[in-house]
């Protein structure tokens, strides 16, 4: 559905985006995450044939993102927080002005949509708040059901209770549709994502299923016999370890139970009580990123 | 292509507005180019053919940068949408709002003038190619190339400034040379540059490859001005229409010695700080019968110590220079190579033996058909157009009759103009354009369909006329039963001529 393969994209000196290569599967929700100027925005860009590569290669419905025609272009949505609307135009003409380009537009759709965003039709999009300009650029998306559906930050400047009744119209409306997002707001991506890829600094870390991931990722606490320094060469999968008088706690970015107990012990040879947790999303991007600037500095 | 409609549909509810102002200032320039008889715009008029160009680039640049081709944010490329239908839809736009008025309006201007505008179909559109060659073209490439309308309108504004200064810069070469000449030079400058900026418009249309267009553009802004401003427009107009018999031409030393004869003395004159020399000529090859206008091209003087010094030519910013050089007369076939110097230049070779190499332009021209007319009366003048006359004040309450004569099509620069007074057998001459009134507005036409040029006679009481002679000033009562010669003289051709005069000691050939 979607293919990125050795992706790269250089402004100058500055590497944005360095051998990004992905798979999106069909049907998949997958949500490319990762810190500010990871490459995420770049990366949905060349996709979408808005920006050109530097090298590598982006594929679409099976067609090469720079040569992108109308025909795939008529079943692919593209929301982004940082697109230019047009923004003189009411909501109502920009929906009937967007409805001549798609074949399979569907009025009910829309009018379903702008009830529910609670869009007003007559006001200009530049006269609407930042939230309410990404709901009618979604509806606007949404009312033809493309197959493959691109989000860049869709959720900024909505409140919670907006973002559900988003995401809840987006899952209706693309059952049957693929789904690649670029977001921060991993608790609603943690809800409805499949497929979770972690860009940083232009790289690809590791791309993986939702429940994988989560099985991956455990906060563990180990309590000590005594007290003892932390060991400098501890296991790289320890991420953000720390000390606080007899207990250690870190996150385990490999966590298999029947390992770890054994991996704890050779490190931490005082180790007597081992408990370990699910974290959510949020806490894995967190340790994640913690990591990785803990590392560039250390580079 | 159906998509085209709604394109379009949406850049004409956006810019309604913008397009009832620049119909309102066509409807208002054509309104006053409709009752204009004279070659020379009056002040609304002259501004207006400034204006509108301006309110039809920004027009233009609005117009694309609705859909911008420059940046990531846009909305549109990402529509199901081909850019080529983009691209029509964008030339639909100027078509219907630019074009087709500013057609319309010359047709209306034509008909209202007495010209027949399916007769003159192909100089309203050969005006069209202008129009889209010199202003559509170029306003469409720089609106591709930039993010956003304050950039459109730096660049509009700085382009126009550079062509403005380039004009002052060839018009102070055309003042030098004092015979103007096809301007062939400008139309392959544009030629360049509207070429290169259809090349941007498809490049960016169909490729959107920016930085390459952005080079593209530089490149062809810069050839079309070198071409503009150096390339030589008197060899590119002999190269395009040579003449005949051009080759043929040759300049030597005149076997005649002496000074200059009384008739050829009315025709020199220096200020006293310089010094004064005429070498006798002889131009050969002329074919008989043939009209020929001469002008200077170049002249340099080779001292036997190796030294050279170049004659300038007084234009506009070298208004003093130590060594002129030129032909005289000059509307005829010269008898004398004039040369002016310094007194210090003169000083230095002014005795010693030289080599002149001079160059020339050889205009020449055919005679067209006579046409006569009464004062007062418009009159079809084939090979001109339609001319009228008219009673005029000129300055200081001082009257003239002024001939106007307009046409859809070029009016050939030379055409002179008589005033006959049949019961005397005076007569007045004089050619028109020969006229140029100093203002302190713009006065190109550009926008007309109409090309005008007239001349004045100024007229004047017995007592006067007797008092000033009778060159120039017309007694009032001869217009009743004057009449009009004209006659149109259109170039054939022309010839450059290069040649060496050996063996010259300078001091014989002062003029004292």
């Amino acid at each position: 559905m979607l293919r990125t393969e050795g992706l790269k994209k250089k402004y100058g000196r500055v590497e944005a985006l360095a051998d990004l290569t992905l798979d999106v599967p069909e049907g998949a929700v997958f949500a490319l995450i990762g810190p500010n100027g990871a490459g995420k925005t770049t990366a949905i860009k060349i996709v979408m044939n808005l920006l050109r590569a530097t090298a590598g290669r982006a594929e679409v419905l099976g067609v090469d993102s720079r040569k992108l025609g109308p025909a795939e272009l008529a079943q692919v949505g593209y929301v982004s927080e940082n697109r230019r609307l047009p923004g003189w135009m009411s909501a109502g003409y920009f929906f009937s002005y967007c409805k001549g380009f798609y074949p399979a537009w569907r009025d009910g759709d829309l009018a379903e949509l702008v009830r529910l965003y609670d869009l007003p039709l007559d006001r200009p999009l530049k006269a609407m708040s930042r939230g309410m300009r990404i709901k009618a650029a979604m509806a606007a998306a949404l009312a033809y059901r493309p197959r493959l559906l691109v989000l860049d930050e869709p959720f900024g400047g909505l409140d919670v209770l907006v973002r559900e009744e988003v995401i809840e119209s987006i899952l209706e409306r693309t059952a049957e549709s693929t789904v690649f997002l670029a977001s921060h707001d991993l608790a609603e991506l943690e809800s409805f994502a499949t497929h979770v890829g972690y860009l940083d600094q232009g790289r690809i870390q590791f791309v993986e299923e939702m429940g994988a991931l989560s099985e991956r990722f455990r906060e563990v606490e180990v309590v000590l016999e005594t007290a003892a320094e932390l060991p400098p060469n501890l296991p790289p999968a320890w991420l953000n370890a720390e000390q606080s008088s007899l207990v250690v706690r870190f996150v385990h970015s490999r966590y298999e139970e029947a390992r770890c107990a054994a991996e704890i012990r050779q490190f931490l040879p005082g180790a007597h009580d081992i408990s370990a947790r699910a974290i959510p999303l949020r806490a894995i991007f967190v340790a994640l990123a913690k990591s990785a600037k803990k590392n560039h500095r250390g580079s | 292509m159906r998509l085209i409609w709604p394109i379009f549909k949406k850049d004409a509810r956006r810019l309604c507005w913008q397009v009832a102002v620049t119909l309102g200032l066509l409807a208002w320039v054509a309104h006053l180019d409709r009752w204009r008889a004279d070659a020379t715009p009056g002040l609304a008029e002259g501004w207006l053919d400034v204006l509108l160009p301006f309110a039809w680039i920004y027009l233009i640049g609005l117009l694309i940068l609705q859909d911008p081709l420059v940046g990531d944010r846009e909305f549109w490329p990402t529509l199901p949408c081909r850019r080529t239908v983009m691209l029509g839809a964008k030339a639909l736009f100027l078509l219907a709002f630019i074009h087709l008025p500013y057609f319309l309006a010359q047709a209306a201007i034509l008909g209202a003038r007495g010209f027949s505008p399916s007769t003159y179909l192909p100089e309203l559109l050969w005006k069209q190619v202008l129009l889209l060659a010199a202003l559509t073209l170029p306003a469409v490439a720089v609106a591709t190339l930039v993010e956003n309308v304050m950039q459109f309108l730096f660049i509009a504004v700085l382009t126009c400034a550079a062509v403005v200064l380039m004009n002052a810069y060839a018009y102070g070469a055309y003042l030098a040379n004092r015979m103007p000449v096809e301007a062939s030079s400008a139309r392959l400058a544009l030629l360049l540059a509207s070429s290169g900026a259809f090349a941007i418009t498809l490049l960016q249309y169909g490729w959107r490859r920016t930085t390459v267009s952005r080079w593209l553009a530089v490149a062809a802004a810069v050839g079309a001005a070198a071409l503009y401003v150096w390339l030589p427009r008197e060899e590119v107009a002999a190269a395009f229409s040579p003449a005949p018999a051009g080759g043929t031409l040759s300049v030597s030393l005149s076997s005649r010695q002496g000074p200059p004869t009384e008739a050829e003395r009315r025709n020199l004159g220096a200020p006293v700080s310089v010094v004064l020399a005429s070498v006798p000529i002889e131009v050969s090859g002329v074919p008989s019968g043939a009209m020929v206008r001469y002008s200077q091209l170049a002249l340099e003087i080779r001292a036997p110590g190796g030294e050279r010094y170049q004659a300038g030519f007084p234009g506009l910013y070298n208004q003093k220079v130590s060594l002129e050089a030129y032909l005289s007369p000059y509307n005829s076939t010269p008898t004398l190579q004039v040369l002016t110097f310094g007194r210090a230049l003169y000083g230095r070779i002014g005795d010693r033996t030289v080599t002149l190499r001079g160059k020339l332009i050889a205009e020449f021209h055919r005679r067209g058909t006579l046409s006569r007319m009464a004062v007062g009366a418009r009159s079809a003048v084939p090979g001109v157009g339609t001319c009228s006359t008219i009673q005029t004040e000129i300055r200081f309450g001082q009257e003239a009759t002024k001939v106007d004569c307009e046409s859809p099509a070029a009016i050939p620069n030379l055409t002179h103009v008589t005033l006959l007074d049949p019961n005397t057998g005076r007569e007045w001459q004089d050619p028109l354009g020969s006229a140029v009134s100093s203002l302190v507005y713009p006065r190109m036409t550009w926008l007309s369909p109409l090309n005008h040029r007239d001349t004045f006679f100024q007229l004047t009481t017995e007592e006067r006329y007797q008092y000033r002679g009778s060159r120039w000033l017309v007694p009032q009562d001869v217009l009743a039963t004057a009449q009009l010669e004209i006659v149109p003289e259109p170039v054939t051709g022309y010839a450059i001529v290069e040649y060496e005069l050996p063996g010259i000691t300078l001091s014989k050939y002062v003029v004292e």
